[in-house]
């Protein structure tokens, strides 16, 4: 279980040690240097995984003219994996365009993918190149690190699931996947496609529809042989960051979360998912780093805020295009004459910010964590302006964990937990009804004894209830305590006019039940 | 080919594919950098020829000849760093629609200036429009070797075509086909389809074109190896089958398959001005090819005013089309996707 920390306010950290942590750790390898960057001590392979997610359809049944349609239905996924891969002597390295032009095999899946990668070019690339055609052709030629189809590496690897931005492309943030990988996570994305259409809407359907796919990636990597099923971790970026949210209050096992940019921008967003379904933020208690642009950060701040049981990173810094954080620009400063130094610093920054969360929290590496917890004093690394950190609250525990308790270390230990939750100021440690019902699973095992002590902690913890002085007056009738379960009956009469916890149907079936029992013990 | 999947250039070389045709604006020039990747890696830049294209129809709007010839030379030269090579065999000015469009000045320069560098073998022009003018242009010029051209059965009788394809043979300028499929195999005809195999379309359209000996050979897209695979079958064996004979003389089918020939008649009808042609065609890219990245390049290459924006949907265009293309449908189809 993920430890939880104490209560703490919002403290300013700045993070000089990241980069020192960074130097230090890459010392023992040799390193691969691209511009700026370094990366870590593994080759890096590419490969592409198409998958049919067969609980969805993609394509109605039926055509226009009613006739049905041949081929595949099912919603396909083009999975994009990145992964930590066997040194390949003299292989080429993959250039940006086989990321944008990563084709399907299935000839079906063509005008889908093609339709995406126009959708690239046109929505993202010419507008960073202020339409210059000359600059797309360039950056689909810069050369990068990960090596296609390389042998993957023995062992196995974190996972990390990346969420493009709502129309985001794959290979958005290729270099931070590949950046990754190269420090031992597999790394998987695919395309952001909406439900039934091709380009997704910010609205509900399509927001479902990206969290079920990445949900399906998780799912579909089991057969990877590096997969690590112990070690999960989410990224988004824009729009691509709600989706992991959501998707990490529905999966307990994701163990840290990077959101990049104004995932709270655009109207609306807020309110949409909170309407998502499995959308709980009080089960949301994996660590956060949202990485935001300094000027826009006080709305993502507020968002970070309200998730109160995960320990948050806020990093701001300053974006390095105006779509926010993606690789483009640290890509067309690799191009001479192209985009001269516009993000490859800072991108070097927030792939090194980005790593270290992860490994700290995702690997628990403890110079990760050291470098973390000790970017209290000192410059931060450049490009990033700061780092703030908020701690912890825990997060109540929920019923059915309290419940599991009595079941797997006895009644005695979930009494004790119970009664130590309520002196540490908790009103209601569980809701009566679930304890009820509880005291009532174990009287149906035949456990007696233990289900009447924990309808004696029921009428401890809330002693106004009439339904639990009742529910022990059955269990000592049964135990052959005639006296004790008379007063408990006669405790049942006494509130029902106070219990305001009761429906009239409720107090009545209790009034008939009370009332016949002692006219059954007698006395 | 029209996507990224350097496996495929590797089946067609293993399959005994020796010419590979890219260009510049082919992926943004990913195409290029694939196709010659995979050749050096191969080592087989000595048996294979290579074309390229490069466009001048944007780089030449106000531009002068000077400034012209030299945007094409880098271009070319883009060309020869992205394929890793110091040479190309046939160099093509891309997409020419007229004998003012081959003869522009800077465009002959800087072909001329690569033909005689050796940095390109051959130099010639790609055609989707007027390729009898452009062949004509080219037979009587004396200066392109290759050209280009659309070419299929539902041509076959093309009078003016045939003229010009063998003025063109007679004076030794080479022929090389394309969209001879007539739009792929994804025919915009349920009867067709329901009446004659895949297998059968595409091998009897591929004979056609490559029996004709003035034809040198065609470049049919492919993005899968079964398609790779059956496209190249017809190499081994050019004799028609029973079926495919059939097929090739069966009149409905060429109106079945609503191939435009790009003859342009149906300019003069459009009132508003539409580009009709270039339309129609860009809607093969989108509805028959699915290739909707190239659709929408080709759209971009449309002069403005002259896009899908300014039809109307009157219909003049279908009513002067002799071959049947349903021309307006397609157009709506086409607003429904540049939307």
């Amino acid at each position: 279980m993920r430890a939880r920390h104490g209560v703490a306010a919002w403290a300013l950290v700045i993070i000089p040690a990241l980069l020192h942590a960074a130097g230090s750790a890459e010392a023992t390898a040799p390193p691969r240097r691209w511009g700026k960057f370094e990366f870590g001590p593994h080759a890096v392979g590419f490969r592409t995984m198409e998958r049919y997610d067969y609980s969805r359809t993609f394509r109605d049944r039926h055509g226009p003219a009613g006739t049905v349609r041949p081929g595949e239905r099912a919603r396909p996924v083009l999975i994009y994996l990145w992964y930590p891969a066997e040194e390949a002597a003299g292989a080429p390295r993959m250039v940006y365009g086989e990321y944008s032009f990563a084709a399907p095999r299935d000839p079906e899946l063509f005008p889908l993918v093609s339709r995406l990668q126009e959708r690239e070019i046109y929505s993202a690339l010419y507008p960073f190149f202020q339409g210059q055609r000359g600059g797309v052709v360039d950056l689909m030629n810069v050369a990068l690190a990960a090596v296609r189809d390389a042998t993957p590496l023995a062992g196995t690897f974190p996972l990390v699931v990346y969420h493009p931005d709502l129309r985001g492309a794959p290979g958005e943030n290729a270099l931070l996947c590949e950046y990754l990988a190269s420090h031992g996570y597999t790394v998987a994305t695919s395309h952001s496609v909406g439900g039934m259409l091709r380009d997704p809407a910010a609205d509900l359907d399509d927001l479902e529809a990206l969290v079920r796919d990445k949900e399906f990636i998780v799912a579909a990597l089991r057969d990877w042989p590096q997969y690590d099923g112990d070690k999960l971790a989410l990224a988004g970026n824009g729009f691509g960051a709600l989706s992991a949210l959501v998707l990490a209050m529905r999966n307990t096992d994701v163990d840290a979360v990077v959101t990049l940019g104004e995932w709270t921008a655009g109207a609306g967003r807020a309110e949409l998912v909170a309407r998502c379904r499995g959308y709980r933020p009080e089960r949301f208690s994996a660590p956060l780093l949202s990485i935001v642009d300094g000027e826009r950060s006080p709305a993502v701040s507020a968002s970070v805020d309200s998730l109160v049981h995960s320990t948050r990173f806020l990093a701001t810094m300053a974006a390095a295009e105006p779509r926010g954080f993606s690789n483009y620009a640290a890509l067309a400063a690799a191009v001479p004459g192209r985009g001269a130094d516009r993000g490859d610093s800072s991108y070097v920054s927030l792939c090194l910010t980005v790593r270290l969360f992860l490994d700290g929290h995702v690997k628990g590496s403890v110079e990760a964590l050291a470098a973390l917890a000790g970017a209290v004093s000192g410059a931060p690394p450049p490009g990033v302006e700061a780092v703030r950190v908020a701690h912890a609250v825990p997060a109540p525990l929920r019923d059915e964990e309290i419940a599991a308790v009595f079941w797997e270390e006895g009644v005695t230990a979930g009494v004790a937990l119970l009664r130590r939750l309520r002196a540490e100021g908790a009103a209601a440690p569980i809701a009566p009804a679930a304890l009820n019902t509880l005291g009532y699973q174990f009287l149906a095992a035949q456990r007696l004894e233990e289900a009447t002590e924990i309808f004696k902690l029921e009428t401890d913890l809330y002693p106004g209830s009439a339904n639990a002085w009742a529910s022990l007056g059955e269990t000592c009738a049964y135990a052959g305590r005639a006296d004790e379960a008379r007063g408990c009956f006669k405790k049942t009469l006494d509130l029902l006019s106070i219990d305001t916890s009761l429906d009239d149907e409720m107090r009545d079936a209790l009034k008939s039940q009370a009332e016949a029992m002692l006219k059954r013990l007698g006395g | 080919m029209n996507a990224d999947m350097p496996g495929l250039v590797r089946a067609a070389y293993d399959l005994g594919v020796r010419h590979f045709d890219t260009a510049a604006n082919y992926q943004f020039g990913r195409n290029e950098t694939m196709v010659g990747s995979v050749i050096r890696e191969l080592g087989a830049r000595g048996e294979v020829t290579i074309a390229t294209k490069g466009h001048t129809r944007q780089q030449r709007r106000g531009l002068s000849a000077a400034d012209s010839k030299k945007k094409l030379l880098a271009a070319f030269e883009g060309s020869l760093r992205r394929l890793a090579t110091d040479y190309v065999d046939m160099l093509y000015i891309h997409d020419v629609s007229s004998p003012e469009d081959m003869n522009e000045p800077g465009a002959i320069e800087a072909l001329e200036e690569f033909r005689r560098s050796g940095r390109a073998r051959f130099v010639g022009v790609s055609t989707h429009t007027n390729m009898a003018d452009v062949l004509e242009e080219a037979a009587r010029g004396g200066f392109f070797d290759v050209v280009l051209a659309s070419y299929n059965f539902t041509m076959a009788d093309d009078k003016k075509l045939e003229g010009a394809l063998r003025n063109a043979a007679a004076k030794g300028v080479g022929v090389i086909g394309m969209k001879t499929l007539a739009g792929g195999d994804r025919l915009p005809n349920d009867d067709t389809r329901a009446k004659w195999s895949r297998e059968t379309i595409t091998r009897a359209c591929f004979k056609w074109a490559l029996r004709d000996e003035r034809v040198t050979t065609v470049i049919p897209g492919f993005t899968t190896r079964e398609q790779l695979e059956l496209d190249f079958s017809v190499a081994r064996d050019l004799a028609l089958t029973a079926d495919e004979k059939r097929f090739l003389a069966d009149k409905k089918v060429k109106l079945g398959m609503g191939f435009c020939r790009q003859c342009g008649a149906c300019l003069a009808s459009c009132p508003r001005g539409a580009d009709v042609p270039t339309l129609v065609r860009t809607h093969m890219y989108a509805a028959q090819y699915g290739n909707l990245l190239a659709a929408r390049e080709a759209l971009d290459a449309i002069e403005p005013g002259r896009g899908v924006e300014a039809c109307r949907s009157c219909g003049d265009c279908e009513a002067r089309c002799a071959h049947a293309v349903d021309i307006p449908r397609r157009l709506e189809e086409l607003r429904m996707f540049s939307a």
